[in-house]
């Protein structure tokens, strides 16, 4: 039961060496972070709040924390209907196009909420894990609600 | 310092430089948990070793970086760079703290550095790695070539050999800047020259040199960092300038060695046929060919769906061939409408009438024709089936072809770590002032480039091991009536998919009651135990066991044996010890040839799919109800006259309440024990293309990988000696301190449905599917029969009437076959009738539904007739 019915638009990140995939359509924005930069975005007029924390995603996926930005470090802003959240992540390859054959379900007993994963893409690297960006924004807010945005009305 | 016996300190001080070296290579590795966890076990282990041997500076020096890891690991946090630098220092202390013991305890000898140490040049990464190839080639076939000479030192055409190769290296490294290399290659060069020259033999000495000098060449390729390295390099030169005498030229102070003229220093050119590629390409190009070797598994899927389709499209043409027959001929008998009829109601023959005739008549035809069609149709979508039969065959043999080819470009043979393993025995022995000779026989093997790297280490340690503790002193071999000089054999052969590594010493062997005394005194055995000599050596490669306390005594093994298991069960390989107290010890160890690919057995448990590598399975067991009742009251197995403890993966994996009944079980050697893992249902037995899920999920317990189905499914691939040393309760992904909760659905009956309408059989497996059940089809009791012979499904669902062979005379062939009786069998028919039922029961069915059915009715019939 694939995820997904047409062809996706993901963009490849980069955490602690391994390739995962997020819906383009849920990517509102990539900046690059320097050493020195404040580890928040601001999110201007579409939230409610005017900046939000950026939340490393080493740390969530591997329990490591980055007490250093290693350099070049890139900060996703994904969004969804009515929330959003800013990740940081190791590195960002162009955005590619999956056909629906090679969008797979996730196996049965990773389909945790502790996974935030929402199904597996074939790649010529091999397996990578698609981002459910609803169960990773769930997951931020259970953890500190302040990690995430929530979206002024009639914004994307 | 303490007073351990200088025998079993040098021993020591050898595990513990092996154990300086691997924190030094696993320092230079990202510091993710893993690796800060790699680093933690490997202090603990020197540290626990050290404190054994009672030597507090040592395990002081080490403690406090020890415990710093321990808090940062507990507290998932990561080193900052002031911690790793911490880190570094305590490595290299414990280096120059190792270096002080092995000069007597004394601090290192000053030594002023070798005019010419320079580090090693700042070159682009590309440049370095193709230099690096190519050195460690010619440092390979200089090592090769010296170990040939050592008994030929009178071989001037081997000197020759060699005075090239040191040539070349010396041209190759001096161009691109490593003037430390190119000296040494220079200098090995001009005593090659000299004793050409003379045409004198090599004497010992000057073979000695060159060994040392091929020594430090590979540390400096290898780009080893060591503290001794410029005391080496000096000593090298100094022993140079005595052997060469006048001839000896000390090279420039700032520029050693000067390329030498172009014709003769650029590189070996590759032969024209040959190409360098990054294993990463061909990992690429592997990966695509297991894409195509799954699609062709879903190609196979669909032209058996197509099959089957057309075994239905053959019985209902035959059908409607056999009713449009039936038709016509009953038209043509007809008394109204036939030939008799006619002539004798000729009279009142209403002419309407003979408009239906004709009407009728003309239908009859039509249908006849249509049948006569419908079967040439079915014919040849019969023979287009097997025109694809024939292609996907041969598309088959070719994918199997090109992916044989590809992965044969990973395969490199075991010659590739040849020169590091005599080393390894060469500085060990010499440490240690044995005489040992190394054997290797089979080095042609080829294995997989990443199984040969992973098998390096732990082969390293068990040479070391084998000189240090196994190969006796000179003189006790000699008192031993034995050789002075000890053998150490390494044989290499291949099987089936796995490499066989047989490594066996002549020496003293390891001693049993040691062991026994060593585990009674840790509390591991009662005094009183009786264990068997196996279950003894198995302690050995428990972690931090060793014998290291009983000073007095010589040999000993046990340091570091269980990172040597670690290292196995990671290749998915074994390790099996035979030893005879004074006439040696064999090492055999077992690895796949490859990891990409792995013949599984495919398994069905908590409504999933997994595949277990065939290996990690001993046998597999039915478990009839009985059986089940006796696991459920004791929680074990009796077993080939043994109670093995079970596991049941569909507890573990589901939740609580969802799983079924298990109807077999797995028996696996995990633990130093036999286990029983309880599934539901066996799928077969294909080869899987291996896919990694990534760092991320590779810390989800008892999951090594994942492979993807004919079906497009992701399933996983266990690794159940994992799975089986985790309690259920602990949370499968670190860090979350809650079992996981997975989504299963209610896991579900093997169903075998046999009904000759076909729409019966899709609507009912269809609903059992999607009821997260399994469900084959036969369209009849023959059908059913030949199905029977290849799977146990967990109950039958059986339509009475069919063709060929009917329900009723099924049910009689189960029940009859002691093979097939405890499969339960329940009606479903159309036949309400009181007598249908009573017959059934007669002949012992186990369910009876009337159809119509609710397909909760139906599932709950199942489910208490596969629970009787």
């Amino acid at each position: 039961m694939p995820d997904y019915p047409s062809t996706l638009h993901y963009l490849p990140i980069e955490v602690s060496g391994q390739l995962f995939a997020i819906p383009m359509l849920e990517v509102a924005a990539i900046r690059q972070l320097g050493r020195g930069d404040a580890p928040v975005v601001s999110m201007g007029q579409e939230a409610r709040q005017p900046a939000i924390p950026i939340v490393d995603l080493q740390s969530l996926f591997f329990g490591v924390s980055l007490s250093d930005i290693e350099e070049p470090a890139y900060v996703i802003v994904i969004s969804i209907p009515a929330f959003a959240c800013a990740v940081l992540v190791d590195g960002v390859r162009p955005a590619r196009l999956a056909e629906p054959a090679d969008q797979l379900a996730m196996p049965l007993t990773l389909t945790n909420e502790r996974y935030p994963f929402r199904g597996v893409l074939r790649t010529p690297e091999g397996l990578v894990l698609i981002i459910d960006s609803r169960l990773l924004i769930e997951e931020l807010r259970r953890i500190k609600p302040d990690l995430i945005v929530e979206k002024a009305h009639g914004s994307r | 310092m303490s007073t351990v016996s200088s025998d079993l300190m040098t021993g020591f001080i050898i595990e513990a430089q092996g154990y300086v070296i691997s924190l030094r290579k696993t320092l230079a590795k990202k510091l993710d948990p893993e690796t800060m966890q790699e680093l933690h076990q490997q202090m603990a282990i020197l540290s626990g070793a050290a404190e054994m041997l009672d030597m507090a500076e040592m395990s002081e020096l080490i403690g406090p970086t020890q415990d710093m890891l321990k808090e940062h690991i507990d507290a998932g946090r990561k080193l900052t760079r002031k911690e790793s630098d911490r880190l570094k220092t305590t490595i290299e202390r414990l280096d120059e703290h190792l270096q002080s013991l092995t000069n007597g305890g004394g601090p290192p000898p000053e030594v002023a550095p070798v005019a010419s140490f320079r580090p090693m040049p700042d070159l682009p990464a590309d440049l370095l790695e193709i230099f690096s190839l190519e050195a460690s080639e010619h440092s390979q076939a200089i090592q090769a070539n010296l170990e040939i000479l050592t008994r030929n030192p009178g071989d001037h055409a081997l000197l020759s050999e060699l005075r090239r190769v040191t040539h070349t290296l010396k041209g190759a490294s001096a161009s691109v800047g490593f003037d430390i290399i190119a000296r040494l290659a220079h200098l090995m060069e001009d005593l090659l020259e000299h004793y050409l020259e003379s045409s004198s033999k090599l004497p010992p000495d000057a073979i000695k040199l060159l060994f040392d000098s091929a020594d430090a060449l590979e540390d400096l390729i290898e780009q080893r960092q060591s503290e001794n390295l410029p005391v080496v390099l000096s000593d090298i030169d100094a022993r140079y300038a005595a052997l060469l005498g006048q001839a000896y030229e000390p090279p420039p102070e700032e520029e050693s060695v000067a390329p030498p003229e172009p014709a003769r220093t650029s590189p070996p050119a590759l032969p024209g046929n040959l190409l360098r590629l990054p294993l990463a390409t061909i990992d690429q190009l592997i990966n695509r060919v297991g894409e195509v070797v799954i699609n062709r598994s879903v190609l196979e899927r669909h032209l058996g769906m197509m099959r089957a389709l057309l075994s239905d499209l053959d019985y209902s043409t035959q059908r409607l061939g056999r009713v449009a027959e039936d038709i016509t001929t009953q038209i043509d008998m007809s008394p109204m409408f036939g030939l008799a009829g006619r002539e004798a109601h000729d009279q009142t023959f209403d002419p309407l009438e003979m408009e239906r005739y004709s009407l009728l008549y003309q239908h009859t035809r039509e249908l006849d024709e249509i049948a006569a069609d419908t079967e040439d149709l079915n014919d040849k979508l019969h023979f287009l089936a097997e025109d694809l039969d024939a292609s996907l065959t041969r598309e088959h043999r070719l994918t199997t072809e090109l992916q044989n080819g590809l992965m044969n470009t990973r395969l490199v043979p075991f010659h590739e770590i040849e020169t590091r393993l005599r080393q390894t025995v060469r500085r060990t022995a010499h440490n240690l002032g044995k005489q040992v000779e190394l054997d290797l026989i089979g080095f042609e093997t080829q294995v997989d480039k990443s199984v040969l790297e992973a098998l390096a280490d732990p082969l390293m340690h068990l040479l070391r091991n084998a000189v240090g503790h196994g190969i006796e002193a000179p003189e006790k071999r000699q008192e031993a009536h034995k050789t002075e000089t000890g053998l150490i054999t390494l044989r290499v052969s291949r099987g089936r998919g796995r490499v066989v590594l047989s490594l066996s010493d002549d020496g003293a062997g390891i001693d049993i009651k040691k062991i026994h005394r060593r585990a009674v005194s840790l509390g591991l055995l009662d005094e009183e135990g009786n264990p068997t000599d196996e279950q003894m050596i198995d302690l050995l490669f428990g972690e931090g066991f060793s014998l290291a306390d009983e000073v007095t005594q010589t040999s000993g093994r046990g340091v570091g044996l269980d990172i040597v298991r670690h290292a196995l069960n990671k290749l998915q390989g074994t390790i099996r010890v035979d030893t005879k107290l004074g006439l040696g010890t064999t090492f055999l160890l077992s690895v796949p040839v490859t990891l990409a690919i792995t013949r599984a057995l495919f398994i069905r448990s908590a409504g999933q799919t997994f595949a277990v590598p065939l290996e990690q399975i001993s046998s597999v067991v039915r478990l009839p109800v009985n059986v089940l009742a006796e696991i459920g009251s004791e929680g074990v197995l009796r077993y080939g006259g043994k109670a093995l403890a079970t596991f049941n993966l569909a507890t573990y994996m589901g939740e609580p309440g969802t799983e079924t009944e298990p109807r077999y079980g797995l028996i696996i050697e995990a633990e130093e024990q036999e286990t029983v893992i309880l599934i539901d249902g066996l799928v077969g037995i294909q080869e899987a293309v291996v896919k990694s899920l990534g760092t991320h999920l590779r810390r989800v317990h008892g999951i090594s990988g994942a492979t993807i189905s004919g079906d497009g499914r992701v399933m996983l691939i266990l690794d159940l000696a994992e799975l089986v040393g985790v309690e259920p309760t602990i949370s499968r992904l670190a860090g979350i301190p809650r079992p996981p909760t997975a989504i299963v659905q209610k896991a579900g009956l093997h169903v075998l449905v046999v009904d000759d309408s076909p729409s019966v059989r899709r609507v009912v497996s269809s609903f059992l599917e999607h009821s997260g059940w399994q469900a084959t089809t036969a369209k009849d009791g023959i059908d059913a029969l030949e199905i029977l012979v290849m799977i146990r499904p967990d109950v039958m669902l059986v339509d009475i009437e069919m063709p060929r062979m009917n329900g009723y005379e099924l049910l009689t062939q189960v029940k009859s076959d002691p093979a097939l009786q405890n499969i339960p069998v329940v009606f479903l028919t159309s036949r309400s009738a009181l007598k249908h039922r009573k017959r059934a029961e007669q002949l012992l069915v186990d369910g009876y539904l009337i159809k119509p059915y609710r397909e909760e009715e139906l599932l709950e019939e199942l489910m208490r007739a596969a629970r009787r």
